[in-house]
């Protein structure tokens, strides 16, 4: 899939990145179709966070499109839309 | 959550004190004799080395949570948002123990009713002892004890009905001996088993698994390559799951 990876201090980069797993029965795999920008994604854009690594992908508030789901996810699946906030 | 450490203040013992002044002293003459600004920096090292062997008291062991001896005591509490009866059952299942507990791998009851628990120590070298029940009330407290093993081991959990009808409230003290010593204890904080980040990340785990059945990660998804200092540091800044 692509990622926005973050690169180095205030450096991120789109890049191709392994596709995402389902961990643990409740996880979902979301498409993500539009994204926004959190202010702790400034943190760590601008390198506040020292456990980042070159590579590390970021953005956590989006909303998209369900694509897998774990064997314990009852209220969703493949398909639907949805919002993270 | 919680943390409360026991004050000792002293954390050095007599001979590493004197150690320490003795040492401190030879580089403040050193240095001092150098006549240069490195010379004065080595000065400056001395006279802290020389404070330390005096006051009894290490920065740096303070720093990684290193009290006493070489012995150790943490405290933390939780909040469960399920009922007393159940956090203590799910808590005295042995079962559940390598779930939520670091680095266990394996609890073993023994016919006497003693447990004895199957570990991955520092570098994943096998450790093992055996834990003794001192003392059990029902959905209210337990204390333990180790018999044997690297350390001696020791703690007790309490369980009470949280404010406001939210729960439960685990409170746990767990008290220990290195092994290897401080220095050891230093190591292993930098490399991200600080105790109280490592009890504070078991209870954690603890909550997660009772409230949802599952502990969240992201372990195994894309990331950056980490070098072997990034790891540590990204475990010692609370990402244990990793």
């Amino acid at each position: 899939m692509k990622a926005v990876c973050w690169m180095g201090v205030n450096k991120v980069e789109t890049r191709s990145v392994p596709d995402p797993s389902i961990l643990n029965p409740r996880d979902a795999i979301v498409r993500v179709r539009s994204t926004s920008i959190c202010g702790s994604d400034l943190h760590l854009y601008g390198g506040f966070v020292p456990a980042m690594a070159k590579g590390d992908v970021i953005g956590h508030e989006f909303m998209g499109e369900v694509v897998d789901v774990g064997p314990a996810v009852r209220n969703l699946g493949p398909g639907d839309r949805v919002v993270v906030p | 959550m919680e943390t409360t450490r026991v004050r000792s203040g002293m954390n050095l013992g007599t001979g590493e004190r004197v150690l320490s002044a003795v040492a401190g002293s030879a580089l403040v003459t050193y240095g001092l004799a150098q006549r240069s600004m490195r010379g004065v920096a080595v000065a400056l090292l001395g006279g802290a080395w020389v404070g330390r062997g005096i006051t009894g008291r290490s920065r740096l062991y303070q720093l990684f949570g290193v009290r006493g001896l070489g012995s150790v005591e943490v405290q933390q509490s939780i909040i469960v948002q399920r009922p007393r009866h159940e956090v203590y059952a799910f808590w005295r299942n042995i079962r559940n123990y390598p779930r939520f507990m670091h680095r266990v791998e394996a609890v073993e009851p023994l016919p006497d009713g003693r447990l004895r628990f199957h570990a991955k120590g520092m570098f994943g070298r096998p450790i093992e002892w055996v834990s003794v029940t001192r003392a059990e009330r029902e959905d209210e407290l337990v204390t333990w004890a180790s018999e044997d093993g690297p350390f001696q081991l020791s703690g007790e959990a309490r369980f009470g009905d949280a404010a406001g009808g939210r729960g439960t409230e685990r409170k746990v003290a767990v008290r220990y001996q290195a092994p290897g010593g401080r220095g050891a204890l230093a190591l292993a904080s930098l490399l991200g088993d600080e105790p109280g980040q490592v009890l504070a990340a078991e209870l954690r785990r603890f909550r997660q698994l009772m409230e949802t059945g599952e502990i969240a990660t992201v372990a195994g998804q894309p990331e950056g390559p980490r070098t072997v200092a990034g790891k540590a540091l990204t475990r010692r800044l609370g990402e244990e799951a990793r």
